[in-house]
This record gives structure tokens, C-alpha cells and sequence, in this order.
């Protein structure tokens, strides 16, 4: 579909920008009321009892039509491990009225927007359902070659780390704090692939990548967050692993056990493309 | 009459906690009903909620700091899904009337008659 409504790349900056965010929701209601001539009633309620308004995109619109049939928008913003797109049906009763709801929740991409108009325009006319489905099969696929590439960069990042037997410097802290980051967000992800085989793949790296940064916060006792000195982690590797040696074979099998991991997932999946 | 639910959602689940009660409800009636729905969950199905029931948790302590949600029209309720974007997810809902504030807090004698 082609909406006469300007997409704005800026869409992106509406949980910094409070004018921005009064623009993106304008954008949906717009859209919705070209899509639409039934009347627009407010649906979901958005602020707190104090009047402080929630504008943390959860929802950044929503709305109820006379038809018993509601929409509610949730936008995230771009990241590429959490999913670029979801969409899901409610049904609630309210007294005495069941109201039917398409809930879309996305990241602000042009394309994403479109195809989300595209899937409000089928909600509307009750024919959705298979391109809903078809649309979280595609975002999940997208969803899954962000994250492997998220995880292709990290492993470019630290396998030159591996056999490390070196004395630690305040370069290795700098690249272990963004590694840190870097599982912190993966972590909690979860996939699902094509075949149960490559989701399995998967979790495996997860769970290796999950091993190595128990190494490297030493067994959980170092926080990333909070100010560090090369003088206190190396200390904290003697507290959590008596001597370096100890550590040094740690973050090698860890890190050893990644990379298998991974060429096992990259090789199940090129095998299953083929 | 104050009314709503926390609820695991996805593909395979549909597990809830709900609350509908004349007394006010909590914020740590809110943070107790999240907690006992942890509790209902098979581990693999907490683990893939766990960035959710955290983010659901930080909800409601931080509505508790701005005198928590009223619904006052049923048609107009609160819904929100933690996290954002994933269909493994915490629906946490309010229905009707207050839910999230405060306890009072109680002075004793002493206190009262300074």
C-alpha cells in the first residue's frame, strides 16, 4: 500500500524527543483514520493516576472502534537483538461486549510501517491472519540474521583473545566490559529458526556465550557498570580463581567451546539452505 | 471494586493471577501476584520471561511513585506487555478502579503528637 503519510527516519528518536513522540503518535492516528471511517474511541489508558502521561511507546497508540474491534501500536526502539516485529490477537470481555484486538508491536523501519498498515488495512476488512502469520515469519527470520550477526561480531571481537597467556592489560578490561554488554543483551533472547536443529545450534552459542562472560565478571563477581581497576580485577582472579594460570585455561576452553559452537551452527545452517 | 490481572503470554501459555477485591490494592500486592505467577511457570517458560517480569516489576514500582493507575471507564483500561516486541511476554492489566499505590504510612502515638 501507498500511505500519503510521511514516515520520518526521526521516528526513531521518540523516547529522547517529546515532540518527536507527539509526531509519531499523530502519524498513526492519521493513517488509521485514512484506512477507516469508523469512529476513533481512546482504548487503552496512558497515564498515571498523578496525570504523569507513559510515554514509553507501551502503547504509542491504540484505539477502539464502534465495531468492538481495537488496535493497539507498541513501539520499541531499534535494536538489533530484541525483535524488529510481533504481532499478536487479544480478546476481552467488557461488560458484556467482546472487543477483538490487533496488537503490532515493531521497531520504526519504513518497511515495518508498511507492511504494519498493510496488516491494519486486512485486520479491518477480517482477512489477517495469514499475512499476520506471514509477517511474524518473515520479522522472526530478520530478527534471527540481526542476532547472528550480532554474535558473528563478537566472536570476530574476542577470538583473537583465544591462548591467551599474556599478562592482562587495561585494553583486554576495555574489550571484556563491551563484550560484556554485548552478552548482556543476547542473553535473554530467544530464537526460534526454520528447523528445531539450528535452534538448538543456537541456544548452544547462547549458552557458551553465557559460560564465557561467567569467566571474565569472574565467576559473577565483578560488575562491569561500577569503576574498575586492572589492579582489582587482577586481584578478583585470584580471589575467584587462585592463581592466573587457572583463569587463563578457563577463558581459553570457554572461549574454544564458542567458537566450535558457532562453526556447528553456521555449518547446520548453510547445510539446511543447500 | 478494584480489578486486574498479570499474565504470561505466548504461543503455548496462558497463565494468570488476578485480583478483584474492595480494598485497595498495593503495590506489593501488585509485586505478590507477579511472584506467585513466577511461581506457576515451568522453568522454561520463566526463563524465557525473565527480562519481562523484571520489566514488569520496575512498572509497578515506578507507578507506585506516581500515585499508581485509576481506571475509571472499564472501556478505557490499562494494558501494557513486557518486554516490548516479544510474544513470550508479561501482559500486566488493571480493569477497573486503583491498583499499584503506596501503603499509608502509619505514624504512632509518639509521632502523632509531635
Amino acid at each position: 500500500m501507498k500511505n500519503k503519510f510521511d514516515y520520518s527516519e526521526s521516528f526513531n528518536t521518540f523516547l529522547k524527543d517529546k515532540e518527536m513522540y507527539k509526531q509519531n503518535v499523530s502519524f498513526w492516528k492519521s493513517v488509521i483514520k485514512s484506512i477507516t471511517n469508523e469512529n476513533q474511541n481512546d482504548w487503552i489508558l496512558n497515564n498515571y493516576d498523578n496525570g504523569v502521561e507513559i510515554n514509553d511507546g507501551n502503547p504509542l497508540y491504540s484505539v477502539r472502534f464502534d465495531s468492538n474491534k481495537a488496535i493497539r501500536i507498541i513501539q520499541d526502539k531499534r535494536n538489533d537483538v530484541t525483535p524488529k516485529f510481533a504481532s499478536w490477537n487479544c480478546s476481552y470481555n467488557i461488560e458484556d461486549t467482546q472487543i477483538e484486538e490487533l496488537v503490532i508491536a515493531l521497531q520504526p523501519y519504513k518497511n515495518i510501517y508498511n507492511d504494519a498498515i498493510q496488516l491494519i488495512e486486512n485486520f479491518l476488512k477480517n482477512k489477517y491472519k495469514r499475512f499476520q502469520l506471514d509477517l511474524n515469519i518473515k520479522y522472526n527470520d530478520i530478527t534471527n540474521e540481526y542476532r547472528l550477526k550480532v554474535i558473528d561480531n563478537i566472536i570476530n571481537k574476542v577470538s583473537s583473545h583465544i591462548l591467551l597467556h599474556q599478562e592482562l592489560n587495561q585494553n583486554n578490561l576495555h574489550e571484556y566490559r563491551k563484550l560484556n554488554i554485548y552478552i548482556e543483551e543476547i542473553q535473554n533472547t530467544s530464537s526460534r529458526f526454520q528447523t528445531p536443529i539450528i535452534t538448538r545450534k543456537y541456544d548452544k552459542v547462547i549458552s557458551n556465550l553465557v559460560d564465557l562472560k561467567n569467566t571474565i565478571t569472574l565467576k559473577s563477581q565483578i560488575d562491569f557498570e561500577a569503576k574498575l581497576s586492572l589492579r582489582e580485577y587482577k586481584k578478583n582472579i585470584i580471589k575467584s580463581y587462585s592463581n592466573n594460570y587457572n583463569y587463563t585455561t578457563s577463558y581459553n576452553s570457554k572461549m574454544t567451546k564458542l567458537i566450535k559452537s558457532y562453526n556447528e551452527l553456521k555449518r547446520v545452517k548453510s547445510n539446511k539452505i543447500k | 471494586m478494584n480489578r486486574g490481572r498479570v499474565q504470561a503470554q505466548g504461543k503455548k501459555l496462558e497463565e494468570s493471577e488476578k485480583w478483584a477485591q474492595d480494598e485497595e490494592f498495593y503495590k506489593e500486592d501488585g509485586l505478590d501476584k507477579v511472584e506467585k505467577l513466577k511461581q506457576k511457570l515451568k522453568p522454561r517458560d520463566l526463563k524465557a520471561r525473565i527480562i519481562g517480569f523484571k520489566k514488569c516489576e520496575r512498572f509497578i514500582n515506578q507507578a507506585a511513585e506516581n500515585n499508581g493507575i485509576r481506571v475509571v471507564d472499564m472501556k478505557k483500561p490499562f494494558r501494557q506487555s513486557f518486554p516490548k516486541n516479544y510474544t513470550e511476554r508479561v501482559d500486566l492489566e488493571v480493569h477497573e478502579g486503583i491498583a499499584f499505590i503506596n501503603k499509608p504510612i502509619v505514624l504512632n502515638s509518639d509521632e502523632k503528637q509531635i
